[in-house]
């Protein structure tokens, strides 16, 4: 009887240890081959999509990257696995989507003054956190944060009446660098 | 026989209940909330992140204390914070707002005695009755929920 407890025990042991393992290789996959780390554009949509559903008046007031566990590999390549975005209605509503490795994680509803100089507007947003992540590199040799801020960071809001994406490094040294650029056009703004 | 069979299941217990939460949402409680503006004569006021102030940008304590820390805030880099309970804050203009983004930092030396996750909201540009509304203000106590 003892031996055949032992034996279940046993089996019941090896096949909780395959699933760790089998999930364990499955989580190194998501970091090294991760297909779920978002552009600006990409984030934008795909929260606002559940902004949306949230409450079909929602426009965007403000999208940013947020700081990793992937140090200064996150952002190289203009994509990022977690964002938050805030969203506002006319009546006076806020909310904040949290988006993490590509999927909408939650909303978050609250309430603030509706500003429309504020609200983005998606018609003006003709370039992608790809191509200014390159341009910042080659323009202005921004660096990849270390620690605060780590890697490259993406922020889309509206600055002076206009819809601009920051792209956040470091300088030679070391100092935090904001490279702003004109959504639209992708010129330099500062 | 028994004893390494109970040390092989504690194990595969363990390995099954650990799992990395540092990057979850986190709730803090009765944390000092004062209200600030920008510097009298500052027609274009900024924060410590570099954006131009606006309605719905906090500040927080740095990371370790020190003025050279300015720009290393305890929260990672695009935290927003949403006070709990349908609480809210009445800004100057008698708008209700409750959903921040982390921009600013201040009392950089822990001179304010205030609470450790403590936030100061911003109230606009520098007038007399922004002013006025910050002192009126005061210090009140909320909780509330860091998403970064």
């Amino acid at each position: 009887m003892k031996k055949k407890i032992y034996t279940l025990l046993g089996i019941v042991i090896i096949f909780a240890c395959a699933f760790v393992i089998q999930r364990n290789i499955a989580d190194s996959k998501a970091i090294h081959f991760d297909p779920q780390q978002l552009t600006v554009m990409e984030a934008l949509h795909a929260g606002m999509l559940e902004a949306q559903k949230w409450d079909s008046g929602a426009v965007p007031l403000y999208l940013t990257s947020v700081d990793d566990e992937l140090g200064k590999k996150s952002g190289q390549d203009g994509r990022r696995r977690r964002w938050n975005l805030q969203v506002s209605t006319p009546d006076h509503k806020r909310a904040v989507v949290s988006i993490r490795d590509g999927i909408v994680e939650k909303v978050y509803p609250g309430v603030g003054p509706y500003i429309p100089e504020m609200v983005v507007s998606s018609e003006e947003i003709n370039i992608d956190s790809p191509q200014l992540v390159i341009k910042s590199k080659q323009e202005r040799n921004l660096l990849p944060g270390i620690d605060w801020a780590n890697g490259y960071h993406f922020v889309l809001q509206v600055l002076n009446g206009q819809s601009t994406i920051t792209v956040v490094g470091l300088d030679n040294s070391t100092k935090l660098q904001q490279i702003i650029y004109d959504s639209s056009s992708g010129e330099i703004m500062n | 026989m028994k004893k390494s069979l109970f040390t092989m299941l504690i194990s595969v217990v363990l390995a099954f209940t650990t799992s990395s939460a540092a990057f979850a949402d986190t709730t803090y409680t009765n944390q000092d909330f004062t209200a600030y503006t920008g510097a009298s004569g500052d027609n274009s006021p900024v924060f410590a992140s570099g954006n131009g102030a606006y309605i719905g940008g906090i500040a927080v304590h740095p990371s370790s204390w020190g003025s050279s820390n300015w720009n290393k805030p305890i929260y990672r880099f695009g935290a927003m914070i949403v006070l709990n309970n349908n609480q809210r804050i009445t800004i100057p203009g008698g708008y209700s707002l409750n959903t921040f983004i982390v921009e600013d930092t201040g009392d950089l030396n822990n001179a304010g005695n205030l609470t450790y996750r403590w936030i100061d909201v911003y109230f606009g540009k520098y007038s007399a009755a922004t002013h006025q509304a910050a002192i009126n203000f005061g210090k009140k106590k909320f909780s509330y929920t860091v998403i970064s």
